[in-house]
């Protein structure tokens, strides 16, 4: 039975050895919706996003994912879902560089790459920042550029960590514009943020994690 | 001729026998260095990706291993390979290939320790950046080679740096036989020995000048390396 229920959180606890970092009595997300996740320091909103994204393994029960245990979903995680660092990676190369090798890594062929890549660096008007090496761009166009080389891979379900954290507000509007249009196209956005302005702005709901 | 005049002689005149001693020693050390890759660079990784318990087991122990003395190795090689050891059929006692076993279980801690402290500086955001990307088991182990190529390779050159230079191995091993095993530091103990300083002195300045030229490679890979750890 095809269900719009993408994860369903009940009763889970999650420690790193003895701390325990999360306790979630029951959190619902449903495809294709924007989700805030708001909590303060320390309250496990990373931990959470790298839970579900199936970056974070978790022995203990209580996730599911489109109606599976999330512990036997890791492969299915890792070609459905993308999430992007608070403070992002990018590997050695130019931005161009980096927008290809997620690409390449999925043996997405057939497919105009310069295009793609063109149209993808447009939509967060980072065009110009295409041949660029990584080592030259500042904190928030790497951001911007770890944002669209996510966005590149078409994943039903992205992960936000903070992602306004170092962005100034032309491009806070321009990445919630992207954003709303990505929703539009069958995404479902899990969103951290302690800008809560901009969570409320746009998100269909906003899931609060307690500080334990 | 005065000492020096000697010594530059004996270096710029490409002396036979200094350059025959040379050539052996890099030979030797290369070939060293690249059976030691083949394992350290894997076994860098296997300590890398163990859970937290058993890694922080493995590094202890194999920084524990960097200090080993050459003699000693040399001595667990030799008892190995004599006449009367184990492997003593195999006639490899004061030969060239005795000398690289040797110097491969010289190098093995050394290189996978490097690497090991290079990766525990690299932001674990690699591995998790490749994985959210899609990446296999494999495209993940070839994206962090690629990724941290600059310090496996600085890893590499500092063995060889080492390496070149001990003196246990080659001498207890291989036996300092005239154009065979002779290398650098064992003909610059010999020769020393022997009261020939000009000969020891122009290998001694040799040797330096290969160190020193490791060393400023090194240097130059990993300035290259802080321009990509500020990504």
């Amino acid at each position: 039975m095809e269900t719009d229920i993408v994860y369903q959180i009940n009763d889970f606890k999650f420690f790193f050895g003895k701390i325990q970092i999360l306790d979630i009595k029951n959190i619902t997300i449903k495809k294709n919706k924007i989700y805030g996740l708001v909590g303060a320091n320390g309250s496990g909103k990373t931990t959470l996003m790298k839970i579900l994204s199936g970056l974070l393994k978790t022995n203990k029960g209580g996730i599911y994912f489109k109606g599976l245990d999330i512990k036997k979903c890791n492969n299915i995680l890792n070609k459905q879902t993308v999430y992007i660092h608070q403070s992002p990676y990018l590997f050695s190369g130019t931005v161009y560089d980096n927008m290809k090798y997620p690409l390449y890594l999925n043996k997405i062929t057939n497919t105009d790459y310069d295009k793609i890549i063109e149209n993808t660096l447009r939509q967060l008007e980072i065009q110009n920042l295409k041949n660029k090496n990584s080592y030259e761009l500042s904190s928030g166009e790497i951001q911007k550029v770890a944002i669209a080389r996510a966005l590149i891979l078409n994943r039903e379900i992205i992960f936000l960590d903070e992602p306004t954290s170092n962005l100034d507000n032309k491009s806070i509007d321009v990445l919630k514009k992207t954003l709303i249009e990505k929703s539009r196209k069958n995404v479902t956005l899990i969103i951290s943020s302690h800008n809560s302005l901009f969570l409320k702005d746009f998100c269909d709901e906003i899931i609060y994690l307690d500080n334990l | 001729m005065d000492l020096l005049q000697k010594i530059f002689y004996l270096i710029f005149s490409f002396d036979r026998d200094i350059y025959q001693i040379v050539l052996t020693s890099l030979g030797l050390t290369f070939f060293s260095i690249s059976f030691a890759t083949v394992i350290a660079v894997p076994l860098a990784f296997i300590i890398d990706f163990s859970n937290y318990k058993i890694k922080k087991f493995l590094i202890a122990f194999i920084n524990s291993l960097t200090s080993l003395p050459t003699v000693v190795i040399g001595l667990i090689v030799y008892s190995f390979i004599s006449r009367k050891g184990i492997l003593g059929f195999t006639g490899l006692l004061f030969t060239p290939g005795a000398i690289v076993i040797g110097q491969t279980i010289l190098a093995i801690p050394i290189i996978t320790s490097t690497i090991v402290a290079g990766f525990s500086k690299i932001d674990s955001k690699l591995y998790e950046t490749l994985k959210t990307l899609g990446a296999d088991k494999r495209q993940i182990f070839l994206g962090i080679i690629s990724e941290t190529k600059i310090l496996i390779v600085a890893a590499l050159l500092f063995g060889f740096g080492r390496i070149i230079g001990e003196v246990g191995v080659s001498m207890m091993l291989g036996g300092n036989i005239k154009r065979y095993t002779r290398t650098m530091t064992t003909a610059i103990a010999l020769e020393t020995s022997k009261g020939e300083f000009e000969f020891a002195l122009a290998l001694g300045i040799i040797l330096l000048l290969i160190a020193l030229s490791i060393n400023f490679i090194i240097h130059l890979f990993l300035k290259r390396e802080d321009k990509w750890k500020r990504i």
